[in-house]
């Protein structure tokens, strides 16, 4: 159809936006070590109210709480997406490496392999690393430890990707087998919350090292197994980062029939976070434009734009609106002039452009406005004529065949030979315009319904609205306490529930 | 060994296949059986797909037999013996496609969208055409249901005529047939809504039937409500000229949503 395999897989990288700045200026803190600390330090938090419940009442253990809050997979996706964690991006894998000895227990696996994928990858050993051989900021709490690990692990396959993405398939499996394997023996459940969208990040990576080297189609008994395990253990983002990989395979490979098929049989779980949302709507508008089902495939890749981030992910969003222009033209609408237009998408969409014009001249809407305009019967031979078509006889099918579909509203006289419009029909006698007000009034409840769902507040309007109350008091935080204030935010939040 | 025994069996088949009379097609389907049997001991096809030593050759004879199995049951007529092989022999075709390509595989291609039109699949027939590849679709078997399906989609009927004269091969007949009494269906619901009144022996003509005996035969069994007035059919005493009446209980319901929704939003 319309979105080549290209574009698609462009869309896809897309939304994450890698935006690969410049390393910054070395900070007193390495960045890998910052960006510990603070998850560290946001998965941690609650510990010190626990602690002083447990000393009021005996626990049976007294070395802290025993497991992660259930909100730490939101944490997580959110430290995920703050700058500090962007900018750990650019790390070398030297780096990595020191940093991983330096943050992880000694006895860490995914330590172990960080390190070995150094030399499979074939990195230069002898590069700069950092001269700290211990935490500046000592050892990172004990529950942090399988998510920083994970992180890592996301990180080192990162960063081997673009120079050897056969190496980085191999070291993801090892990788993905050390983070199971620890996140296993630290929990009771296959994916604890906090780890599902590290998980979920590795699997991408994972998958995206597969495609580079050509061995996706091997992948993929392994992601229905792993969608199996997220499944169980309700790991959300896993479960739908996974369902998008599959879908994305199928429709790359052509197996639409799979592909439609795994999209019925599967809720999209409703937890995951925005950009896996929206790369599930892109995915299962295509189905439905491909499956002939215009309507829902025009709601999907609609209700896909507005979802989508606008100050990224430009590909992506390109992409979405190619497929969509291409359905709207199907299911006989022009899309408004001004969709072609959008900042950065004119050349994408010049080819869409011209299509739609020709559609717009060309084609049986067309001809029936001008039918309305200008005439009240018209002869078969004419409008054979018009619409290029062979013969009369032909004309004279289609046209039956237009009125049964109710694109023309008319009569045809055999033995005149003509089409006779029913000008002015009454239709307000009729119910259509209550089931149209229907339409468009369920859709503005939908879009509200969706927009509320979809709210989304500034990370720190907490903070900022103590800081007004508060003036001049303190104007500067460390990033600490910001990040206290968020989990305590996180918290009351729990508590209202 | 069972690979030996499928190679028997598959040189078995294709002659009484060459053959072609109606004896020898009973005795083709029960050797297809046979073949069945055998191949499921074959690790090397789909869903398992391992690779085994043989695996090349035992793909190409599995896609080979359900080949041989589809036209068979083209040739006795029976659709869904003809949808089982296709449901077994498309898997091989997607996940293995490094089998040579087979002399039977575009025939069969085209023999199944033809399938999909008469069932009138119409999205799965589009997913269909979708995996091909080029190479596929420039085949004149392949394009030939292609181009049918357009044509029957836009409308233009009569194109069906001059394609049931120029089938790419004789095996599509049967499907021809089938989709016949599909277009003639959706040909009268077309005359009933576009016509007021028609001639008889225009309708038979749009009807592609030829002979009126048939014609009628048709009327009496599909569409009783059609009134003859001398030599013309009446389409218009059938449409119900009265308001509908107002469907209360659907604006009730609806009514109640808009109030459920306003006041969760205020």
């Amino acid at each position: 159809m319309a979105a080549s395999k290209d574009d698609v897989k462009k869309a896809d990288k897309a939304p994450p936006s890698p935006a690969k700045k410049a390393p910054p200026p070395p900070p007193p803190l390495p960045t890998i070590d910052h960006a510990a600390h603070r998850l560290a330090s946001l998965l941690a938090l609650p510990s010190a109210s626990d602690l002083s419940a447990s000393k009021s009442k005996p626990s049976p253990a007294d070395q802290g709480p025993q497991s992660l809050p259930s909100g730490a997979g939101r944490t997580v996706r959110r430290w995920l997406s703050s700058s500090i964690v962007n900018k750990c991006r650019s790390v070398s894998y030297a780096k990595l490496i020191a940093a991983s000895k330096r943050l992880l227990p000694a006895n860490s696996e995914v330590a172990k392999v960080i390190e070995e994928g150094r030399v499979g990858g074939g990195m230069d050993v002898e590069e700069e690393a950092d001269d700290l051989t211990s935490c500046p900021g000592g050892l990172p709490h004990r529950l942090a430890v399988p998510a920083l690990e994970a992180w890592m692990a996301s990180l080192a396959i990162n960063s081997i990707l673009s120079v050897d993405a056969a190496a980085a398939f191999v070291l993801s499996a090892n990788l993905l087998g050390a983070v199971g394997k620890s996140a296993a023996t630290s929990s009771s459940t296959y994916t604890p919350p906090a780890l599902s969208p590290l998980i979920a990040r590795l699997y991408r990576f994972r998958a995206l090292a597969a495609e580079k080297s050509g061995s996706v189609a091997a992948m993929q008994p392994e992601l229905v197994h792993a969608l199996r395990l997220s499944t169980l253990s309700r790991a959300e983002e896993v479960q739908a980062t996974l369902l998008n990989l599959m879908l994305r395979y199928y429709l790359a490979s052509k197996n639409i029939d799979a592909a439609s098929k795994l999209a019925a049989n599967t809720t999209f779980p409703p937890g995951a976070s925005n950009n896996q949302l929206c790369r599930n709507l892109l995915y299962s508008g295509r189905i439905g434009a491909l499956r002939l089902e215009y309507t829902s495939a025009f709601s999907k890749l609609t209700l896909c734009l507005r979802k989508a981030p606008t100050n990224a992910g430009l590909a992506f969003r390109v992409v979405a609106t190619k497929l969509l222009s291409v359905v709207q033209c199907l299911s006989g609408e022009i899309p408004p002039r001004d969709t072609f237009f959008q900042p950065g998408m004119t050349s994408h969409l010049r080819p869409y452009l011209e299509l739609v014009t020709c559609v717009r001249r060309g084609d049986l809407t067309a001809f029936a406005e001008v039918v309305d305009k200008h005439r009240e019967t018209i002869s078969l031979a004419d409008i054979a004529q018009r619409l290029g078509l062979g013969s009369p006889a032909s004309a004279e099918y289609i046209v039956a065949k237009s009125i049964r579909d109710g694109v023309i509203d008319g009569i045809i006289n055999h033995s005149g030979q003509y089409l006779e419009c029913k000008d002015g029909q009454e239709i307000y006698s009729t119910i259509e315009p209550s089931v149209a007000f229907n339409r468009r009034i369920q859709w503005c409840l939908e879009t509200h319904n969706t927009a509320v769902k979809g709210l989304r507040y500034p990370e720190d309007a907490y903070g900022e609205s103590k800081k007004k109350k508060k003036k001049g008091e303190e104007d500067e935080k460390t990033d600490e306490e910001i990040a206290q204030e968020i989990e305590e935010e996180l918290a009351e939040e729990e508590d209202e529930f | 060994m069972a690979l030996a025994k499928v190679k028997g069996l598959l040189g078995d088949l294709q002659k009484l296949v060459g053959r072609g009379n109606s004896a020898d097609l009973a005795k083709a389907g029960d050797l297809i059986d046979d073949i069945k049997v055998e191949i499921i001991s074959f690790d090397s096809l789909p869903p398992l797909l391992y690779s085994t030593p043989n695996a090349a050759e035992e793909r190409a004879l599995a896609a080979s037999a359900l080949e041989y199995g589809a036209l068979v049951a083209v040739m006795i007529e029976d659709m869904e013996l003809f949808e089982r092989n296709m449901n077994q022999l498309l898997p091989i075709y997607t996940s293995c496609p490094s089998i040579p390509l087979s002399p039977l595989k575009r025939k069969v291609q085209g023999l199944n969208l033809m399938f999909l039109l008469v069932e009138n699949r119409l999205s799965d027939f589009h997913c269909v055409v979708e995996g091909y590849t080029p190479e596929d679709l420039a085949d004149s078997q392949v394009d030939f249901p292609v181009k049918l399906e357009r044509e029957l989609m836009v409308g233009s009927y009569d194109k069906f005529h001059s394609a049931n004269a120029a089938l790419p091969d004789p095996l599509y007949e049967f499907f021809m047939k089938s989709l016949l009494s599909t277009v003639r269906d959706n040909v009268a619901d077309a005359m009933e809504v576009s016509y007021t009144t028609l001639k008889a022996s225009d309708a038979q003509r749009m009807l592609m039937f030829d002979g009126a005996d048939e014609f009628k035969e048709f009327i009496g069994e599909t569409r009783e409500d059609w009134l003859y007035q001398g030599s013309e059919i009446c389409f218009s005493a059938m449409e119900v000229g009265g308001k509908t009446d107002i469907p209360s209980m659907r604006l009730i319901g609806q009514t109640l949503g808009y109030a459920t929704e306003l006041e969760r939003i205020v």
